[in-house]
């Protein structure tokens, strides 16, 4: 379970805070844990905070500054509310933020396990064939039928070539 | 399929390997995502099924996988899924719907391939008792060899790319099932909790995150996957629990130096109620497991085995029970279900 205060480290602690007379009680990281004990302001949205609430509450200026992702679309602050990454885009895009997150997390951010060769070729065929379907579809819907069935034929040597 | 599985436990709770008495079993699991999709959670349903596909190729092909057992997790009712998680070979995450979700495992359980849950890939090896390198050595070796095959997400300077940061590098975990009664009776589990927060180890529950303590069962995992080699993961996490043994092997000498009547009272007690009670809730049921399952630590007990215990422990969750009773039931007869499984698999001892 993610600490409900920074959404981003792991909660270790069961913190339970009296205020106004209302008991409520929160999963949090230690160090979320200790600023709250400490009476500091909470970071991060409130847990049970509406997309809408949200951009009520966060100025114009800081959304259209905020990074997104170019792989998935995913800005920062959403991943720091969800703590999970969209794609392997999104740990570039952060850029420095990325790190520090891991320099919390794991006290370092380099790798340090066995190496791995990427030169493989099986995403790539997948992405073609989705691809295909796709221009297929689009030939179907505009009755361009000659052009529908020259990518059938691809799309089935492409498939035969898989198996 | 499924009808193989109910009826017998899986080989990890077979109490063959070392210190099968606290240790229930050890296991270690890698994250992996597929170059060129984005994670599940961001993935259209099309291209999900895509990845299944592909991944169900790869596996298929090793003979670690033949014969496998495949679970489309949309096909199955709730009580399938709850019965393949609380045999572990699911999460609870992957109990949530989603068409491209689907479990591969192997024909003795000691694999476990869940596709489409946080990661593309998440590869688990079990084994019984303590033996974290066989389990170390299978799921590395399963996956190189999808490797392979299939194109994994890794670049430069963070290794393996996950869903999580708690996962990213090696994507590796290591944990182990840990039957620590001599640390509860003796009251002092939160010093263990102390020592261990200091070593970036995790404690939960029977299930993972976020579930309760049972039967005095605690899961401890590993955390760390960056700045870390999986050979350092691997002797840093076995030195852990090898201290967490030590400590509950002092306790029970603790609690026999001080109140071995007491001990032994609880003890005899616990297998009393078990052979006899009309109605058992699972909660109970781990108690008097547990103060049972100490009762052969500490050779007291000598007529009932291991095994045995980790079957009552397995069967007498509700899903498993429901399966085992082919029928549907509520928690009343439940309760009155597992009383009578459980005097009649200790009769039959």
């Amino acid at each position: 379970m993610l600490c409900e205060n920074c959404k981003i480290r792991e909660a270790k602690i069961t913190f339970v805070e009296v205020k106004d007379g209302k008991k409520r009680v929160l999963h949090l990281c230690p160090i979320c844990a200790e600023k709250l004990s400490l009476g500091l302001p909470e970071k991060g949205a409130p847990a049970d905070e509406l997309p809408e609430e949200r951009a009520e509450r966060e100025s114009p200026e800081e959304r259209t500054q905020e990074l997104a992702c170019p792989g998935c679309g995913m800005t920062f602050s959403e991943f720091a509310k969800k703590g999970r990454f969209g794609c392997a885009e999104c740990y570039f895009a952060f850029g420095e933020k990325v790190k520090e997150i891991f320099e919390e997390i794991h006290g370092s951010a380099l790798y340090r396990g066995r190496r791995y060769s990427t030169d493989r070729k099986v995403s790539e065929l997948l992405r073609r064939e989705k691809e295909l379907e796709e221009a297929l579809e689009k030939a179907v819907r505009e009755e361009n039928f000659e052009e529908a069935a020259r990518i059938r034929d691809e799309l089935q040597k492409l498939r035969e070539s898989e198996q | 399929m499924m009808r193989d599985m109910v009826e017998r436990a899986p080989r990890w709770l077979s109490a063959e390997g070392k210190f099968p008495e606290m240790v229930i079993s050890s296991r270690a699991r890698v994250a992996r995502n597929l170059e060129g999709f984005l994670f599940p959670a961001k993935l259209d349903k099309t291209l999900r099924k895509g990845v299944l596909k592909e991944i169900k190729k790869a596996a298929l092909s090793l003979p670690e996988f033949r014969d496998a057992l495949i679970f489309e997790i949309s096909e199955l009712s709730d009580l399938d899924r709850v019965f393949l998680a609380e045999r572990h070979l699911i999460s609870l995450d992957l109990l949530a719907d989603g068409e491209g979700k689907a479990v591969i495992i192997s024909r003795d359980e000691t694999l476990s391939l869940m596709v489409n849950e946080e990661d593309h890939i998440r590869l688990q090896a079990f084994a019984p008792g303590l033996n974290l390198e066989e389990v170390f050595e299978k799921v590395l070796q399963v996956e190189q060899k999808l490797g392979e095959t299939l194109s994994y997400a890794y670049r430069e300077p963070y290794g393996f790319l996950t869903s999580c940061p708690t996962n990213t590098g090696t994507g590796l975990r290591l944990s182990v099932l840990l039957h620590l009664a001599g640390i509860v009776y003796s009251k002092q589990l939160e010093g263990l909790l102390r020592n261990l927060a200091k070593v970036k180890v995790s404690v939960r529950g029977l299930y993972g995150e976020g579930t309760n303590v049972e039967g005095n069962v605690f899961q401890i995992s590993s955390l760390l996957s960056l700045g870390v080699s999986e050979k350092e993961t691997l002797e840093s996490f076995r030195d852990v629990v090898e201290i967490t043994l030590d400590f509950e092997r002092k306790s029970r000498e603790i609690l026999l130096e001080n109140m071995k009547e007491a001990l032994e009272d609880k003890i005899q007690r616990s297998l009393a109620i078990l052979s006899s009670a009309r109605l058992l809730s699972f909660k109970e049921t781990a108690e008097y497991v547990s103060a049972v399952r100490l009762g052969i630590g500490i050779g007291k007990i000598f007529d009932i085995k291991v095994k045995t215990l980790n079957e009552l422990l397995l069967f007498s969750q509700p899903a498993h029970l429901q399966k085992l009773f082919g029928k549907e039931m509520g928690p009343q007869e439940r309760d009155e279900k597992r009383a009578s499984y459980v005097k009649t698999k200790l009769k039959a001892e």
